[in-house]
């Protein structure tokens, strides 16, 4: 029986600390594909995605000796992932992308109407998965922030409960109220296809 | 079990949830059963976000670029040549072009022993703690494999058995710790 060989995230960065730039190129290699996944749920541009999860290495990288250990690293990248995306995303509200958002029906709160005209398919039709996929995306995007950001650490990135709440400090309790206000709104607005 | 509190455990664990309270209410609460199957559908769909965006291939040559300095990234570069060039002067294998080598970050122990306990022990010792340092340098035993004496995180030696192939991938991740090790 094979055995997988890993080396643990802390592990890793005591090593890189030590001299060993492979160990950081382990971790890179390790969360690369999570980030950039995650940013890209966040701000739905590719290129900006992996610009941001790019430059949140090199952020680990510059500060690794401030890790201290005393939560996951897991943790530690996503909150530099999370801030580098909501200056991102503060960035594109000030540049006007408000107005983008306003042609496509998001109101003041910065929730939208999701509408599914009378040209789509019934519920009755079943839709294919790449055309769920395309509605949940605009379901998810038309969330207030403070829920998307709950719901696509826990949901889509699969974060416990306590790890989402100490990448947004928030408390256990409040992420459960906006995954579940999250939940609850997506249904809403997707219940013609679910 | 009140709706709402199916609700409350259906919205904070996911529809996997196994209680037998809440298989009950399900089974006779049609309405909660609306909810159940809106969220067992939902979950799917996420399950879907997560597959499809990856991180380009030539994703860490930036962060390379951007963070180290000169001579870091050509004590990286020369590290990888080096290591190549000592399995060719070894003349004990034909490096593998990286096409032919697996592409997972990830590689695996095929084998591995040690003297005064059982090969379970060790396995399992490998799976929950970290090799720590590596002690000795290889010793080719075949051109597929190679043994190195390592200790794992408490000191201990063991000896380990791993596909030679890997080695040669300098970017073969998690060989590439081992592989900086062994070549210096």
């Amino acid at each position: 029986m094979a055995t997988t060989l890993t080396f643990a995230d802390n592990a890793l960065i005591v090593a890189y600390l030590k001299g060993d730039d492979y160990a950081f190129q382990i971790l890179v290699d390790r969360y690369q594909d999570r980030l950039v996944n995650y940013i890209y749920n966040l701000i739905r541009d590719y290129d900006q995605a992996v610009d941001l999860s790019q430059e949140t290495f090199i952020r680990v990288f510059r500060h690794a000796h401030r890790y201290k250990g005393n939560y996951k690293f897991s943790t530690w990248i996503y909150k530099i992932a999370t801030n580098l995306a909501l200056d991102e995303m503060r960035r594109r509200k000030r540049r006007g992308f408000f107005l983008t958002q306003r042609l496509f029906g998001i109101s003041e709160q910065g929730e939208m109407e999701l509408q599914i005209s009378d040209g789509r398919p019934s519920p009755e039709v079943h839709l294919g998965s790449k055309e769920k996929a395309r509605l949940l995306r605009i379901a998810i995007d038309s969330l207030p922030p403070r829920y998307r950001l709950v719901f696509v650490l826990k949901e889509v990135q699969e974060l416990s409960l306590e790890e989402t709440g100490n990448v947004l400090n928030l408390s256990v309790g409040t992420v459960k109220s906006r995954l579940h206000r999250a939940k609850r709104l997506l249904r809403d607005k997707l219940s013609r296809i679910l | 079990m009140s709706c709402r509190e199916f609700e409350e455990k259906l919205l904070d664990e996911g529809t996997n949830v196994q209680e037998a309270r809440v298989l009950s209410h399900l089974h006779e609460c049609s309405r909660c059963r609306g909810l159940y199957e809106d969220l067992a559908v939902l979950e799917k769909m996420n399950r879907s976000l997560r597959q499809g965006v990856k991180a380009p291939p030539d994703f860490y040559r930036k962060i390379a670029g951007s963070s180290m300095s000169g001579g870091d990234l050509a004590r990286l570069l020369l590290g990888g040549l080096a290591s190549v060039m000592l399995f060719v002067t070894s003349g004990a294998l034909v490096p593998t072009t990286s096409a032919e080598l697996p592409s997972s970050g990830e590689g695996e122990i095929v084998e591995s022993r040690r003297p005064d306990s059982s090969r379970d022990r060790v396995r399992n010792r490998f799976q929950r703690e970290d090799l720590h340092r590596w002690v000795k340098e290889d010793q080719p035993v075949s051109s597929s494999y190679v043994e190195l004496r390592v200790e794992d995180s408490s000191g201990t030696p063991v000896l380990v058995r791993v596909p030679r192939t890997v080695e040669v991938r300098t970017s073969n991740l998690h060989y590439g710790l081992y592989w900086q090790r062994v070549s210096h």
